[in-house]
């Protein structure tokens, strides 16, 4: 098959008409360029994912494509009892952690101080006092002070909506230990936030 | 801005969602096709250790079977009885059987039962290898199909 920008656009075309399960079913049934819709859908979250773990471009771009190969050699065993999504970020997130583990990455997450004191409400009216330009700074900023698999797990959680039943799933996480994660996450933030606010407004 | 629970915060959503994300290199969907159709679709792995037992237990029952119904008569000469004959004619020539398996064995001074089990794993063994070698020599073909 030859992915042509014109065959592309048509793909992207037919991939707001059809669901995950159609595509699915079309390249267990023997179509390969059916799971081209699926990798557009699909190709930024995966490499999001990895590269919060590998930091490295190349490397990330390396893993999500061979993600991406391994879901489609392992279409056929995969069971719609669960998300696509939720099943390719497994895979994402355990190819992701063993190139971290061979490579001795260490994938660490908040330690287990606890932060009972975070200036929650006085940060968030200082932020809505901000522009928009300077929110994005500040929460990216904020973001960065994460380690790898709290990023995976705001990222989940945060921007993909994922509910904490799926992420246990994708990570093997307990449900208690992911709520426990980013009940921390919070915290860290609002604190890594007030902390920029006051040593770093003036430089943004 | 009110909670739901400790772990989630909508304000904080709204402020992570205005961060940038990365995102998949240009041309990734088309590297990742292109990949997919150059890699050979990997063997389905053969078979698991209860099936292949699985396998040799109902092979060796067939062939004990071929061997009293089939190959014994043909060579005893022994002819297809009708009705309540068969048996008549068929268990005396199995009989018959076993007591010369039994002298061979006792003319090398090997007792009945060891005779026995060395045969049935003898047996066995070929018939593993048989399987697998067959085995083997499919997967092989359908992977060099794959890559054609």
């Amino acid at each position: 098959m030859t992915v042509t920008s014109k065959g592309e656009r048509r793909l992207r075309l037919a991939m707001t008409r059809k669901g995950d399960y159609y595509y699915i079913d079309q390249v267990i049934a023997g179509d390969t360029a059916s799971f081209a819709p699926l990798v557009e859908r699909y190709q930024d979250m995966v490499y999001s994912v990895i590269i919060k773990i590998v930091h490295k471009s190349h490397l990330a771009e390396e893993i999500s494509q061979d993600v991406f190969i391994k879901a489609f050699q392992s279409l056929q065993g995969f069971q719609k009892k669960a998300q696509f999504s939720t099943w390719l970020y497994r895979i994402a997130f355990n190819a992701a952690v063993s190139h971290a583990r061979k490579a001795k990455i260490e994938i660490s997450s908040i330690d287990d101080k606890v932060m009972n004191n975070f200036p929650q409400t006085d940060v968030q009216d200082n932020v809505m006092g901000l522009n928009e330009k300077e929110q994005k700074v500040l929460i990216e900023k904020a973001l960065s002070t994460l380690n790898e698999l709290d990023r995976v797990l705001v990222e989940l959680f945060y921007l993909k909506e994922k509910s904490i039943e799926d992420i246990t799933q994708i990570t093997n996480l307990s449900n208690s230990n992911v709520k426990v994660k980013l009940h921390r996450i919070r915290k860290k933030l609002y604190i890594e936030m007030e902390k920029m606010m006051k040593h770093e407004l003036a430089g943004i | 801005m009110k909670n739901t629970h400790p772990y989630n915060d909508p304000f904080l959503k709204g402020m992570i969602q205005k961060a940038e994300e990365p995102k998949a290199p240009k041309g990734f969907t088309f590297n990742v096709m292109r990949a997919i159709e150059q890699a050979p679709i990997p063997a389905r792995p053969g078979f698991t250790g209860k099936q292949l037992l699985s396998v040799i237990l109902l092979g060796a029952a067939a062939s004990i079977t071929t061997v009293f119904m089939i190959i014994m008569p043909e060579l005893l000469h022994i002819t297809p009885a009708e009705g309540s004959q068969t048996l008549a004619t068929v268990l005396p020539a199995i009989s018959k059987l076993f007591s010369s398996f039994s002298s061979i064995l006792n003319n090398f001074n090997i007792s009945d039962l060891f005779g026995i089990s060395a045969t049935v794993i003898i047996l066995l063994v070929a018939m593993d290898t048989l399987l697998r070698s067959t085995a083997k020599e499919r997967r092989k073909h359908r992977n060099t199909l794959m890559m054609l």
